[in-house]
């Protein structure tokens, strides 16, 4: 049942590449200020999911989609949506850390700078304000000319969340964004999405039960395209209501 | 489940121990009883010697279980069982050393004079309730242990009505208190394990069901001194 509550609202996505359908009619709601967490084995469409949220599916040639997607109760499929604007209130981060051959500050002031943001002391508040979101500040504020390239693929990973921040979205995307960092970077990670999420709704897509048990609020389940549940994290990880699910996160699916 | 896993290896070899443990725990038990009923000595002394056996098997299973916790990190089902295994290790412990009371209480009264009470009927139904818990354990079976939910109300019933027949008869002559105060302790034992047992058919249903049924029963309420 769709509330207030629901910041994005989806009515029965189909979505195909090509002639082949990979998601069959997902109905999802999704509370604003929470963590979601998207499970399933790989290729049950959970990332094709994440990315139709902010319309990055467009860039794929043959891709097309039917059913509805609402976020604060507009159809990001209308015509009038302005995709460009759309991606800055829905941000992603990636699951492999993508920085820009540029300095840690240059960075993160791309994005503000291409939306127009011009005065180098707003443009320096917003580096800072976001590196500290980011809970990079103090590990780079020495450094902030020096090459994103030189930092620790968990400081990277964090760049790009604060440059994600930059540009002040209301939703974050997350791709398995620390399946290829060590513990200690994960934690960091981890902590840093239950401190996010006090200002910003948030779906990760992961392929670790532990992980997803950890940070989320609620869990969606996904097989070959099709939403097999969603609930409350704790349901979902000690009491599934379907077998399906209860053989997938006990490792005995397949 | 379509195929078997390494991980079920691990957890079958859990069930096995907890299950072991049970069967232990139920053979000292009926030996404690029959020590007593018999007035056997020598097999109360068996009894209370044989307590460390139990309490090393209770630190095997506790250890087996933190060491899956760690290695699988159970999900679901899985998360449950290897919970409860770890409430039901510790009652199946305790249950042994209401065993071990019993003995030993017994062991006051063997050389002196029987009181006019048989306990029989509460010690065939403590007997009874063990039994039938191991059962629901083994066969992984709601219903056995839903009967043993209902059997601990006539556990109460029995101890309420031995405490008023020894009452009476050491009312009748100063000499029985001491053995009637043994006598009481050892219906407080029966009673006590008939909570145990219930604690161990609540986590059976806890871990089949997922329904935490403690404390919604009318038996399953909490009493004054219970063993909670």
């Amino acid at each position: 049942m769709e509330t207030e509550r629901h910041q994005i609202v989806t009515r029965n996505l189909d979505f195909f590449y090509g002639d082949a359908k990979v998601l069959h009619a997902i109905n999802m709601n999704i509370e604003a200020l929470r963590v979601t967490a998207f499970i399933g084995p790989s290729g049950c469409g959970k990332t094709t999911f994440l990315r139709c949220l902010n319309r990055m599916n467009d860039l794929i040639k043959g891709a097309r989609h039917a059913g509805d997607i609402h976020i604060d109760g507009k159809n990001i499929f209308d015509r009038d949506v302005d995709v460009v604007s759309l991606r800055k209130r829905v941000g992603m981060v990636f699951q492999k850390s993508n920085p820009f051959p540029k300095s840690v500050f240059d960075n993160v002031a791309y994005g503000p700078r291409v939306n127009g943001v011009t005065g180098s002391r707003d443009v320096e508040r917003i580096v800072e304000r976001s590196l500290n979101q980011a809970a990079l500040w103090d590990e780079v504020k020495d450094r902030l000319h020096d090459s994103a390239l030189g930092l620790s693929g968990g400081q990277q990973q964090r760049l790009c969340i604060a440059r994600t921040l930059a540009v002040d979205p209301e939703i974050i995307l997350m791709d398995e964004p620390a399946s290829a960092l060590d513990p200690i970077s994960t934690a960091k990670i981890e902590d840093l999405i239950a401190e996010l999420k006090q200002k910003y709704t948030i779906i990760i897509v992961t392929h670790n039960m532990q992980q997803a048990a950890r940070v989320s609020d609620y869990t969606a389940f996904f097989l070959l395209g099709e939403l097999i549940e969603m609930d409350e994290t704790q349901k979902m990880f000690t009491n599934p209501s379907k077998k399906t699910t209860e053989d997938y996160i006990t490792g005995r699916f397949g | 489940m379509t195929a078997k896993h390494y991980f079920d290896v691990e957890y079958e070899h859990l069930r096995n121990a907890i299950v072991t443990m049970g069967i232990e725990v139920e053979q000292h038990l009926f030996k404690a009883i029959d020590a007593h009923l018999q007035y056997n000595e020598a097999l109360a002394d068996t009894v209370v010697s044989y307590d460390h056996v139990i309490d090393k098997m209770e630190m095997e299973v506790d250890d087996l279980c933190v060491k899956l916790f760690a290695k699988l990190q159970p999900m679901a089902f899985d998360l449950r069982f290897l919970a409860s295994v770890i409430k039901i290790n510790n009652d199946f412990e305790r249950i042994g050393d209401q065993a071990v009371s019993i003995a030993r209480h017994s062991l006051y009264l063997i050389p002196r004079p029987r009181l006019s009470v048989d306990l029989t009927p509460m010690t065939m139904l403590a007997k009874e309730m063990v039994h039938h818990v191991i059962d629901a354990l083994v066969n992984n079976n709601i219903y056995f242990a839903q009967d043993v939910l209902v059997m601990e109300e006539n556990m109460d019933r029995f101890l309420m009505e031995y405490m008023g027949s020894i009452e009476a008869i050491m009312k009748q002559d100063p000499k029985n208190v001491r053995r009637g105060i043994n006598l009481l302790f050892i219906t407080r034992c029966l009673e006590r394990i008939g909570d145990l047992t219930t604690n161990v058919a609540e986590d059976i249903v806890f871990y089949m069901n997922a329904k935490d049924i403690r404390h919604s029963h009318p038996e399953g309420e909490e009493k004054p001194g219970s063993a909670g």
